[in-house]
C-alpha cells in the first residue's frame, strides 16, 4: 500500500472531486459530508444519531462506495451474540482443522445499524474491535482489513428495549452527527429524482486503497504551530474548570481534536492547520463526551459558549 | 469577560439566587462577631429578613417590592420600628454599640431590597464597611485574619457578579479573590506603615467604647474583686532589660486607696495642695518596658516603687503613676523601679487622711486595736499584733467568702474569719488606723506568668491583689501584705496555687506530660499576641515618625509621610504594572503587527471579536466592506501562513502590509462618478 504523502493541493483536487460526488447522492448536507470523509480520512469512527429514514444507510454507501471500499451492513437486535458481529471458528471434518469463519467486521467500511438495539455483550464486542483494529478468536488474533471504519447509527428516540451507549464507550467515536431532515428544495429534488440507490451503483469510486492510505499519510504532514497547541490547550483547559460542564475533556479527546482538525485543513488545501479548523470541528468531535451539568443545555450550545469563552492566544 | 459597558443595560443585570447567596455570605460573615456582643433581637432581625428576600428569590415569598402596596408599606414600618428599638435599646445613647447595631439592621433592611446591580454594589460597600467597624470590638489575630477571610468572600462576590455564570466556578472566584489579596498586600503594608497617624479624638474610639473593660478602678467594695480572681484576661505585659525581680517582690502598684465609708474604699485627690515627696533609692533599680490593655482609667500600673518615669506621666504624691488621658487603647511605656526606697515625708493633709475612718463604724475592731494602743502604743508593735492576730485565729484565704452579716470589717475580723486580699488588707488598715498608725490600701497586681518563648511576663486580670501600706515613725511608708500570712502561697506560686480547684482544667490536671504541653501552648500564643501587640497594634504615630527619620529624612512631618506613601504606592503599582504587561505582551512579532491590524478596523467599527480566528474575522469583514477585500484577505493569509504555517519567510511583509492599511470609516463611492 503506498503511504507516500500526496502534496496538499493534490489532496484538495482530489478530496473535492469525492465531496462533490457524495452531494449528488445525499443532497444538501454539505456540512455534514465534510465531516464525515474528514472522520473517515482522520481514521476515526463515526457515530451517526438521528431518526430513521433521513439517509443514514445510504450516506454510509456512498462513502464506501467513492472511497472503493468493502461495504457490510450489520444490522444490530436484542438476540445478537457477539459471534454474529466477530465470527467463530469452526470445526472442518474434512481437514480436520477449526478454520476461522469470518464475521461481517471484517470489511473496510461497516455499517451498524441501530447499535442501541444489542446487548451490552453485543455492542462492547464491536467497540472492543474499533478500538483494537484486530480480533481475537480461540487465542489468535486476526487483523482487521485497513482502513477501518465503523459507521454507528443511533435512534436517538427513547424506545422501549434499547440500550443506548454509555458515556465511556462515546469516546471510542471520533465524531458525532446527525443528518436531520433536509431542506425543501432538496426534499423536492429526491422525491423527484432517481432512486439513490440505483444512483450509487452508476457512480465509479473516486479513490482506492492506495489513495485513501496516500492522504492518511499526507494528514500527518499537516503542520501544527506551537499557537494552535496553545489555544488547543486553552480549549481544553477552559472544558475543565468551566461551570457548565461536569467532566472537562479528556487527553484523548484532545488528540482526536487534533487529528480531525488537521484532516480539516486538508480538506481546505491547506498545509498548516488554523483555529478556525479546531473551531469548525469542535461541535462534532466533542459535542458527545461533554455532559453538561444543566441537561437543559443542548451540547451545541455548550459548545458554543465554550468557543466564546476561549480567546485565540 | 463580557460585561457590557452599555449604561442602559448595566443596571439592568438580573440578580439570580447566586448573587443572593453570594451577598449573604459576605454581609453574613461580616456580622457574624457582632451577633455575640448584641442583643439577640438584632440578630434575629437581620436572619428574618435575609431569610425572607432569599426564599422571595425563590418565589416562595413575595417581596416588598414598589407595587407590592401592602408588604412596601410592611417594609417601612419595619424600619421605623428598627429605630425606635434601636433608640429604647441604648437609651437614647449615639456612641459605638447604637451605631453598629442600627448598621446592622439597615443591612438586614437593605438586603431586602436587592433587586439591581446598584442595589448589590451598595450591600458590597456596606458589607466592607461592617468589617471595619468589628475593629472598635476586636483587634486580635484571630479576629484580624478571620475578617481577612471575610475580605476574600465579599470580593469573591464581586468577581462572582462580574463574570457570566458559565465561565467561573465558585472556587475560581474565591481563588481569584484570594489571588488579588495576596497582589494587594505590598499596597497595604506600605499604607499601615506610611498612612499618617493623627493622635487624638479624630481617630478615638467612640465614649461607649469600653463599656465592657474589667480590671482595677479607683475604688475597692468587699467583693468585689473576686470577679477578678477568676479572669484569665491580660491586663498588661512586661519586659525586663536583664533579670527581672523574685515573684514575691513583684508588687505592680496601681490606685491607693484612702477614704472609706466602712464598706468601700476610694481614692484621695490631695490636689496641689501636697507636693511630690522626695524618693531615697536604696537598692537597684529595674528597668522595663510594660504594654498596658486599655483601662479606661488614667492611672498607669508599674513596678513598686518607680522611680523613673521619663515622659510618660507623672507620680502623685502617693506614688500612683498618672498618665496624662485616659488609656483608651493599648500603650506601651518604659519605666523605671526600685525595690527598696525611703519615703519618709508625710504632710498634715496625707497624715489625716490616712487616719481617718468613718464614725461608729466597726466597733469590735476599733476595740480591739484601742486594747493594742493602751498596751504599749509603738507603731511596730501594732503591725506585728495585727499580723499575729491575723495569723492565730483561724483566718483562712478563699476567694468565695461568705456573704457579711452587718459591719463588713468586724464581721470578717470576728465571725466569718474567710475572705482574699481585699478583705485582709482592708481590715488590716482599719485595725492600723484604730491603734493609730497612718495606714493606706494599695490596689494592684501580684507576681505574673513568665512566657519562656518571648521572655516577657504576663500579668492577667487574676493577678489583682490588694495590699496595705503603713507609715512607721523611722522607715517612713512600709509595705505590709497581710495576705502573705494567711496564704504565703499566694505570693511565690501566684494565685493559680491556691485559686479555686473548681476552675482547674480537670482532664490535664493529673497528667504532667499535657499540663506541660498545655502550657507551652498557650505561652507559644501568649508570645504571638505581644508581638502583635507590640509590632502592629502599637505601631503609633512616634514610631512611624521615627521611622521615616530612620529612612533618612531630616524632617518627619505628614507632607513628608504622605509623599512617601504615594510615592511608594505609586512604584509598587507601577512596579506590578510593569510585571503584568511584560508578560501579557506578545512577544511574537507577528502578533503585534496582527493587533494592529486589529485596532485599525475595531477604530472603524469593526473589532475582532477575541474567539474569533483570523480568516472568520476577514470573512465577516469583508461581507460588510467588499472595499477592503484585498488588503485584508493579503494581511489574513500572510498572517494565518506566517503564525500557523511552518514557514517564517516574509515575516516583514506583514509589517509593511499592516503600515500601509488604512481603513476608512465610510467606505469611498465609486460609481459616483
Amino acid at each position: 500500500m503506498g503511504m507516500e504523502p500526496i502534496s496538499s493541493g493534490a489532496a484538495q483536487t482530489v478530496l473535492s472531486r469525492l465531496l462533490e460526488a457524495a452531494g449528488q447522492v445525499i443532497l444538501d448536507k454539505h456540512e455534514v459530508i465534510k465531516l464525515a470523509v474528514t472522520c473517515l480520512i482522520a481514521g476515526g469512527h463515526l457515530l451517526l444519531e438521528d431518526v430513521p429514514g433521513v439517509g443514514k444507510t445510504t450516506l454510509a454507501q456512498t462513502l464506501a462506495r467513492l472511497s472503493g471500499l468493502d461495504f457490510q451492513r450489520l444490522q444490530f437486535t436484542s438476540d445478537m451474540l457477539p459471534a454474529d458481529i466477530l465470527g467463530a471458528s469452526i470445526y472442518h471434518r474434512d481437514t480436520q482443522a477449526f478454520a476461522l469463519h469470518r464475521g461481517p467486521i471484517f470489511t473496510q467500511v461497516l455499517l451498524a445499524d441501530e447499535i442501541n438495539r444489542a446487548t451490552p455483550r453485543a455492542q462492547s464486542a464491536l467497540l472492543e474491535a474499533m478500538e483494537e483494529r484486530q480480533v481475537t478468536l480461540d487465542g489468535a488474533t486476526h487483523p482487521l482489513p485497513q482502513p477501518f471504519f465503523v459507521i454507528a447509527t443511533q435512534n436517538p428516540l427513547e424506545q422501549i428495549g434499547t440500550y443506548p451507549l454509555p458515556e465511556s464507550q462515546l469516546d471510542r467515536f471520533l465524531m458525532r452527527l446527525s443528518l436531520d431532515y433536509p431542506g425543501p428544495q432538496a426534499e423536492r429534488e429526491l422525491l423527484q429524482g432517481r432512486a439513490r440507490r440505483e444512483m450509487l451503483v452508476s457512480m465509479n469510486p473516486i479513490l482506492d486503497a492506495v489513495a485513501f492510505g496516500q492522504l492518511q499519510a499526507t494528514v500527518d504532514r499537516v503542520h501544527v504551530a506551537d499557537p494552535l497547541i496553545d489555544y488547543l490547550q486553552a480549549l481544553l483547559a477552559r472544558s475543565r474548570i468551566s461551570s457548565d460542564i461536569r467532566h472537562g475533556l479528556s487527553p484523548r479527546a484532545g488528540i482526536a481534536l487534533l487529528r480531525a482538525a488537521r484532516t480539516w485543513s486538508l480538506l481546505a488545501g491547506r498545509g498548516h492547520c488554523l483555529p478556525e479548523d479546531l473551531q469548525a470541528v469542535l461541535p462534532s468531535v466533542i459535542g458527545h463526551r461533554l455532559t453538561p451539568r444543566d441537561t437543559a443545555l443542548s451540547s451545541t450550545e455548550l459548545v458554543a459558549r465554550l468557543i466564546a469563552s476561549v480567546p485565540i492566544p | 469577560m463580557t460585561v457590557s459597558s452599555d449604561p442602559i443595560t448595566i443596571g439592568k443585570t438580573p440578580i439570580t439566587p447566586e448573587h443572593g447567596w453570594w451577598c449573604l455570605a459576605g454581609l453574613g460573615s461580616a456580622l457574624a462577631p457582632h451577633a455575640m456582643r448584641f442583643a439577640p433581637p438584632m440578630w434575629i432581625c437581620f436572619i428574618a429578613l435575609a431569610l425572607w428576600r432569599m426564599l422571595g428569590a425563590y418565589g416562595v415569598l413575595p417581596l416588598p417590592i414598589r407595587t407590592h402596596r401592602l408588604l412596601w408599606w410592611l417594609k417601612q414600618g419595619l424600619a421605623l420600628a428598627t429605630f425606635g428599638g434601636i433608640y429604647l435599646t441604648h437609651h437614647g445613647q449615639i456612641g459605638r454599640d447604637a451605631g453598629v447595631s442600627l448598621l446592622s439592621t439597615l443591612v438586614g433592611l437593605k438586603f431586602l431590597e436587592l433587586e439591581r446591580t446598584r442595589d448589590f454594589y451598595v450591600l458590597t460597600f456596606l458589607a466592607y464597611f461592617l468589617v471595619l467597624t468589628n475593629f472598635f470590638y476586636a483587634q486580635s489575630v484571630p479576629s484580624a485574619f478571620y475578617l481577612l477571610a471575610v475580605v476574600t468572600v465579599i470580593t469573591g462576590g464581586l468577581i462572582r457578579f462580574n463574570t457570566p455564570r458559565d465561565q467561573v466556578t465558585t472556587g475560581a472566584c474565591l481563588r481569584l479573590a484570594a489571588r488579588m489579596m495576596l497582589q494587594a498586600t505590598p499596597v497595604m503594608v506600605t499604607a499601615f506603615l506610611l498612612f499618617p497617624r493623627i493622635p487624638g479624638p479624630l481617630w478615638g474610639l467612640p465614649q461607649d467604647a469600653f463599656t465592657h473593660t474589667t480590671g482595677l478602678s479607683d475604688h475597692m467594695t468587699l467583693g468585689e474583686i473576686t470577679r477578678l480572681g477568676l479572669s484569665d484576661e491580660i491586663a498588661f505585659q512586661v519586659e525586663f532589660d536583664g533579670a527581672p525581680p523574685r515573684a514575691a517582690d513583684r508588687y505592680w502598684r496601681g490606685p491607693v486607696l484612702w477614704d472609706t465609708d466602712g464598706r468601700s474604699w476610694h481614692t484621695h485627690d490631695f490636689g496641689s495642695r501636697v507636693p511630690n515627696h522626695p524618693v531615697r533609692r536604696l537598692g537597684v533599680t529595674y528597668r522595663y518596658a510594660l504594654l498596658l490593655e486599655p483601662t479606661n482609667e488614667r492611672w498607669l500600673l508599674g513596678l513598686d516603687t518607680v522611680t523613673d518615669v521619663g515622659d510618660n506621666g507623672h507620680l502623685g504624691p502617693d506614688q500612683t503613676l498618672w498618665a496624662p488621658q485616659p488609656v483608651k487603647k493599648q500603650i506601651r511605656y518604659a519605666l523605671g523601679s526600685t525595690l527598696a526606697v525611703a519615703l519618709n515625708e508625710l504632710s498634715d493633709a496625707e497624715y489625716a487622711a490616712a487616719l481617718a475612718l468613718p464614725p461608729h463604724a466597726h466597733p469590735k475592731t476599733r476595740a480591739l486595736a484601742e486594747s493594742w494602743q493602751r498596751s504599749g502604743g509603738d507603731p511596730a508593735a501594732s503591725v506585728t499584733g495585727a499580723l499575729d492576730f491575723l495569723r492565730d485565729n483561724g483566718f483562712v484565704y478563699t476567694l468565695l467568702p461568705p456573704a457579711p452579716i452587718g459591719d463588713p470589717i468586724d464581721d470578717f475580723l470576728f465571725r466569718s474569719r474567710a475572705g482574699f486580699c481585699e478583705h485582709f488588707a482592708a481590715s488590716f488598715v482599719v485595725l492600723m488606723r484604730s491603734a493609730g498608725v497612718p495606714a493606706r490600701v494599695v490596689t494592684g497586681y501580684q507576681g505574673g506568668d513568665f512566657n519562656e518563648i518571648s521572655g516577657h511576663f504576663v500579668i492577667r486580670q487574676r493577678d489583682a491583689h490588694a495590699w496595705a501600706e503603713v507609715y512607721l515613725p523611722r522607715q517612713g511608708w512600709t509595705r505590709v501584705d497581710p495576705t502573705s500570712v494567711v496564704a504565703p502561697g499566694r505570693l511565690s506560686l501566684g494565685i493559680n496555687a491556691i485559686a479555686d480547684p473548681r476552675t482547674a482544667l480537670p482532664m490535664i490536671e493529673h497528667n504532667a506530660d499535657a499540663l506541660r504541653a498545655w502550657r507551652e501552648a498557650t505561652d507559644l500564643w501568649d508570645a504571638v499576641n505581644y508581638q502583635w501587640s507590640r509590632w502592629v497594634l502599637g505601631y503609633s504615630g512616634q514610631r512611624q515618625l521615627a521611622l521615616i527619620q530612620h529612612l533618612g529624612f531630616q524632617t518627619a512631618n505628614l507632607q513628608v509621610l504622605a509623599l512617601s506613601l504615594l510615592l511608594s504606592v505609586c512604584g509598587i503599582v507601577g512596579l506590578m504594572g510593569i510585571a503584568t504587561l511584560r508578560s501579557r505582551a506578545p512577544t511574537d512579532p507577528l502578533v503585534r503587527h496582527y493587533a494592529l491590524f486589529c485596532r485599525k478596523l475595531a477604530r472603524i467599527g469593526l473589532p475582532r471579536a477575541p474567539q474569533e480566528g483570523a480568516l472568520a474575522y476577514a470573512q465577516r469583514i469583508i461581507a460588510i466592506r467588499p472595499d477592503l477585500m484585498d488588503p485584508v484577505n493579503y494581511i489574513t493569509r500572510l498572517y494565518a501562513t506566517l503564525r500557523y504555517g511552518n514557514t517564517r519567510i516574509a515575516a516583514d511583509l506583514l509589517e509593511s502590509a499592516v503600515k500601509r492599511f488604512r481603513p476608512r470609516r465610510v467606505p469611498p463611492r465609486l460609481n459616483r462618478a
